[in-house]
């Protein structure tokens, strides 16, 4: 078991170099945001279209399926089972009703032809309501997860801090230090590979030790988690003061200016051409996309 | 070129101070370090090393290899003697994780470059330059975490010469890595101390890598041992061994 390689979320695809890579990361950020926030009380055909939305920008971004495979296989997986699942239990609408009045012979022909009940399997049914509720969920989960990992993916983790930093800079007025925040955010994301090396060697010692657990019991088992989750954390402390002696010796200057210059945020051509479509997603949006 | 004297407390090293040899790129004079009273951990050692000159530190573990490396570094300051070096200097650590810190290549040699203010082309080109001296600059864009231990180290190393750092210390930088990619290591750090005239102090265990120095030093005890011809140093140690 490799934590570090066969960790679904989170990973940044630096070649091939597509069109989602070269937009600005604050262009970006937005459109995640509008991602995330526009399903909220939205239509069915409207979260259906993000989801066909995100789809649609992998494949033109021309993603190379290798770095989907791992990603998007389990949220598939996931988002299928939360779909079947919803489909077929209850949907919560107590519409078992009681005729008032005694069966009578007269058979009346039904005016159209609407079911409540779509499908029937032997004692599990999918209703209208059941399968509203179950696009919307395999739908919004999809949404939700799928935009930020492919936003993670194609944006570099420093180039992330350094929008966030830009977008922030009003907060300066307010004496927040936005330069020292952005370099914490990130340094953690350099650190938390560190973490799970960390927590994947300390497994590792814990396997390898051949514990008999069942002669342990619980409360001899709960003692030895409780050694290791200290010796974590004190690996963690000493990883982080290694750190910061190392970046002591590497000229670091002083939080609140240690500004890398490394990603240059400017506006281009592209830039203006997504921020135009984004007006028009919102447009569309506010226009048709209201729940009922 | 800057000098950079740390002198402390002692007078002698006043009167050694006047009459530095330009040509040594770190001087130690009567160096002491200890913490606490009669065990020295460094015992007035006292060495030079020639500037544009690879050279090797042994000794072995508890000799004080550390703690030299710690006070050249200045991340400790000298009980006695002093330590004049070329500014600036460079140090890379035995674990590469421990150097690297920020999430991609680029980023990372960057940040040794903020104290400079330089602009976004400048830091750009140094970076590059750097990359290319360590012959990975297709590596660039990648994620830290997804690099080899060979490599980490070899970026850890361009960081330094992008911040054009005239002496390299290594602490063991080969501890870590595999016997073909050890000696690719020690080749690599060779040809760039001769092509760019830097000075680099390398500390090790393996005897093969004295093969490709200079000169060097045996540490024993808090004092120098020997020093000198790094064959026949590997030959009195191979004896020692067996």
């Amino acid at each position: 078991m490799d934590l570090l390689r066969s960790l679904p979320i989170g990973l940044y695809l630096e070649h091939p170099v597509t069109w989602l890579h070269r937009l600005d990361p604050r262009v970006k950020l937005v459109w995640l945001l509008s991602f995330l926030i526009t399903p909220v009380i939205s239509n069915v055909n409207w979260r259906i279209v993000l989801a066909l939305g995100a789809i649609a920008i992998t494949l033109t971004a021309r993603i190379p399926f290798r770095a989907l495979r791992q990603q998007a296989g389990w949220l598939l997986i996931v988002c299928t089972i939360a779909f079947i699942v919803t489909c077929f239990v209850n949907d919560g609408l107590a519409i078992s009703s009681q005729p008032r009045w005694p069966d009578s012979a007269l058979a009346i022909a039904p005016a159209t032809n609407y079911q409540y009940i779509l499908l029937q399997v032997g004692r599990f049914h999918v209703t209208r309501h059941s399968l509203d509720l179950a696009i919307n969920l395999s739908s919004i989960l999809f949404v939700l997860i799928y935009s930020s990992s492919l936003y993670l993916l194609t944006t570099a983790p420093e180039e992330i801090t350094a929008g966030l930093e830009d977008l922030m800079q009003p907060l300066r007025r307010l004496k927040i230090p936005v330069t020292e925040i952005a370099l914490t955010l990130t340094l953690s994301l350099r650190f938390i590979p560190l973490v799970l090396e960390e927590i994947q060697n300390l497994f590792r010692s814990v396997t390898t030790r051949a514990i008999n657990w069942k002669k342990l019991g619980l409360r001899q088992s709960f003692n030895l988690w409780l050694i290791v989750a200290e010796r974590l954390l004190e690996n963690l402390l000493m990883r982080a003061e290694q750190i910061a002696i190392a970046m002591e010796v590497r000229g670091f200057t002083s939080p609140d200016r240690h500004r890398v210059q490394w990603h240059q945020l400017r506006l281009g051509i592209s830039d203006g051409v997504a921020l135009g479509i984004l007006v028009l997603f919102w447009w569309v949006r506010l226009v048709w996309g209201w729940a009922a | 070129m800057k000098f950079f004297s740390l002198s402390y407390s002692c007078s002698l090293s006043y009167q050694l101070s006047t009459n530095f040899v330009s040509q040594n790129a770190i001087n130690v004079n009567n160096l002491s370090f200890n913490w606490q009273i009669n065990t020295p951990i460094l015992d007035s050692c006292s060495f030079s090393i020639p500037q544009g000159e690879f050279w090797m530190l042994l000794g072995a573990n508890g000799s004080g290899k550390s703690t030299l490396l710690n006070l050249l570094a200045g991340l400790l300051e000298p009980r006695e003697g002093n330590i004049e070096t070329i500014q600036p200097l460079g140090f890379v650590f035995q674990n590469p994780d421990r150097q690297l810190v920020m999430p991609t290549v680029g980023a990372d040699i960057a940040f040794g470059l903020v104290r400079e203010n330089l602009t976004y082309p400048e830091t750009l080109a140094r970076v590059r330059e750097a990359l290319n001296a360590v012959g990975l600059l297709d590596l660039q864009r990648r994620p830290i975490y997804a690099l080899s231990g060979g490599q980490k180290q070899r970026i850890a190393i361009a960081g330094e010469i992008a911040r054009n750092c005239q002496v390299l210390i290594l602490d063991e930088p080969t501890a870590l890595l595999d016997p073909d990619t050890q000696i690719e290591l020690v080749q690599q750090v060779r040809t760039l101390v001769k092509e760019r005239n830097l000075t680099a102090l390398w500390v090790t265990h393996r005897l093969n890598e004295l093969d490709y120095c200079d000169g060097a030093f045996l540490l024993e005890r808090g004092k120098i041992g020997d020093r000198g011809d790094p064959q026949r140093l590997k030959r009195r140690l191979e004896k020692e061994e067996k």
